[in-house]
């Protein structure tokens, strides 16, 4: 049981009381290069673990409302063919209008298939159960990327690799798991957003 | 009459995490029956875990440490959050997951460790996020905002090699090019006093630099050292300009022969002390020139502007009397 602390400064100043609501709308920013990455490939992992995402992407955009922007498979595809990984990309940079729509539908996703992201993170889990798991995800995923991806990127290369790639992987489930919901979409976008190293 | 809100990670499947909130709608600014502006307590049953139980200050806490905690683990920064002295405080474990830490404010309370594996943190974060976004919950919990990291924090991602590979490039190279700079030769002091001196000239025609190579005669050899030479401060007052002539024409005796003919002389000093061009006033000069080392080079009709013209007179203990020219 915790008793309460002395008050403060951080719980009590005005401040704090009067920071910004994250369910308001703020001036939308366009994503990096990498921030582009590592949407589609969370996209793509979504779809490794959804047998039927690609559909339920399409369904869960007319879901939230999102039907303007992707109307079809086409626009969808068409806006994650932008990820400089992909086998065939597309210049430019995306509207942030579009961006924000992909990262609100994947914070949906997630928290869609968050039952099955939350099995592959537990470690109360069977460690046999555990491993078969990340084997059939690691299968799906491999094939998506060599379905979608250029295989020649050095980085695609290595989430492919059964050992190399097995930590890009799990931090991929862990962001799907720490983003999953509404309140994710803020972080996940502060994320994106994070300035290149 | 008293709420209690419950918050779970999903709606179906193992409840392994849920958040209750207790509390009453605050009546006074006109809440509705089923709001809560008041909190009164709140508990967080855990699977494997201690029932946590805390008032509104409590769940504040949380909220301000471990939101901001998986806002940096989705960028990849494993950095602690909180203080040793707060009341709620996590950070990555060496052997894999998460510790949280939960101090009491009661006093000889030890604190409570908690080792969360990423599932169960996924867990907490989601019920979190349910409980601040919840309309029913008609009060402010405020949070810090999620906002992008600067570089300066992101560095762990860029490999060792690649992060120092820009600064000792940079270093390589300006050793390479200060080692190059080093094994240029320099010049020496005696080509450079006899460039400037020729560069000093009054004529610009091939005869205006003869004066610094005289004609062969014995008064030619007693040209005076270039260092000398090289050190005669340039002067523009008169007097000044006067006395380095006057040494210029020391350094250059009579060679002994017969009786000259022309003794004074219309002499033109450039800028430096110098006599560059000399006409006699009365003689013949084709002789004496040689014998008194002077250039064979005659002062023009116009001389250059920053020459001097001086009248130098010869006298027999062989000193010269110079002047200022003021006329034929």
């Amino acid at each position: 049981m915790i008793t309460p602390p002395p008050p403060t400064a951080a719980a009590s100043s005005p401040a704090t009381l009067a920071a910004p609501d994250p369910a308001v709308e703020r001036p939308a920013r366009p994503l990096p290069r990498q921030g582009l990455e590592r949407l589609d490939l969370l996209l793509l992992c979504v779809e490794a673990l959804d047998l039927n995402g690609g559909e339920t992407l399409l369904w869960m955009g007319q879901h939230l409302g999102l039907a303007p922007l992707f109307p079809n498979r086409v626009a969808l595809w068409t806006l994650r063919s932008h990820n400089p990984l992909r086998r065939a990309c597309r210049r430019g940079t995306p509207e942030a209008a579009e961006t924000d729509a992909l990262i609100r539908l994947l914070c949906a996703m997630a928290d869609r298939v968050y039952p099955v992201v939350r099995g592959l993170l537990s470690s109360r889990e069977p460690a046999e159960v555990n491993q078969a798991h990340w084997a059939l995800f690691q299968q799906r995923l491999t094939e998506l990327l060599r379905e979608r991806m250029n295989v020649r990127r050095s980085s695609v290369q290595a989430l492919m690799d059964p050992e190399r790639g097995a930590d890009d992987r799990r931090a991929l489930i862990q962001t799907l798991a720490l983003a999953a919901g509404t309140g994710g979409v803020d972080r996940l976008r502060a994320s994106l957003l994070d300035a290149a190293p | 009459m008293k709420q209690t809100l419950t918050y779970q990670p999903h709606s179906f499947g193992s409840h392994a995490c849920r958040l209750r909130v207790e509390g009453f709608p605050d009546v006074s600014t006109g809440q509705s029956i089923g709001a809560v502006g008041i909190i009164t307590g709140w508990s967080l049953d855990w699977v494997g875990h201690p029932q946590l139980e805390g008032r509104r200050d409590h769940l504040q806490a949380l909220l301000t440490t471990v939101l901001p905690y998986a806002r940096l683990l989705l960028s990849g920064v494993a950095r602690p959050v909180g203080d040793d002295g707060d009341a709620v405080r996590i950070a990555p474990d060496a052997r894999g997951g998460h510790h949280m830490q939960l101090r009491s404010g009661q006093p000889d309370t030890p604190p409570l460790d908690l080792h969360l594996d990423d599932a169960e943190l996924a867990d907490l974060v989601r019920v979190l996020d349910q409980c601040r976004l919840d309309p029913r919950l008609q009060l402010p919990l405020p949070v810090p905002e999620a906002r992008p990291l600067p570089a300066r924090e992101l560095r762990h991602r860029l490999p060792l090699r690649r992060r120092l590979a820009a600064p000792l490039g940079g270093l390589a190279a300006l050793a390479v090019a200060a080692g190059g700079t080093s094994l240029l030769p320099t010049p020496r002091p005696a080509e450079t006093a006899r460039q400037s001196n020729t560069s000093r000239s009054l004529n610009p025609s091939p005869a205006a630099s003869k004066p610094t190579t005289p004609t062969p005669s014995p008064a030619s050899s007693a040209t005076p050292p270039p260092s000398a030479r090289a050190t005669t401060p340039a002067s523009s007052t008169t007097e000044a300009r006067l006395s380095q002539a006057r040494r210029w024409l020391l350094a250059r005796p009579p060679a002994s022969g017969p009786a000259l003919s022309a003794q004074v002389w219309q002499l033109a000093v450039d800028s430096g002390g110098d006599v560059v061009a000399a006409t006699p006033v009365e003689g013949n000069d084709g002789r004496d020139r040689a014998r008194l080392g002077l250039p064979v080079t005659p002062v023009p009709s116009t001389p250059a502007r920053d020459a001097l013209l001086v009248r130098g007179a010869l006298r027999p203990s062989g000193l010269w009397e110079l002047a200022p020219w003021h006329g034929w």
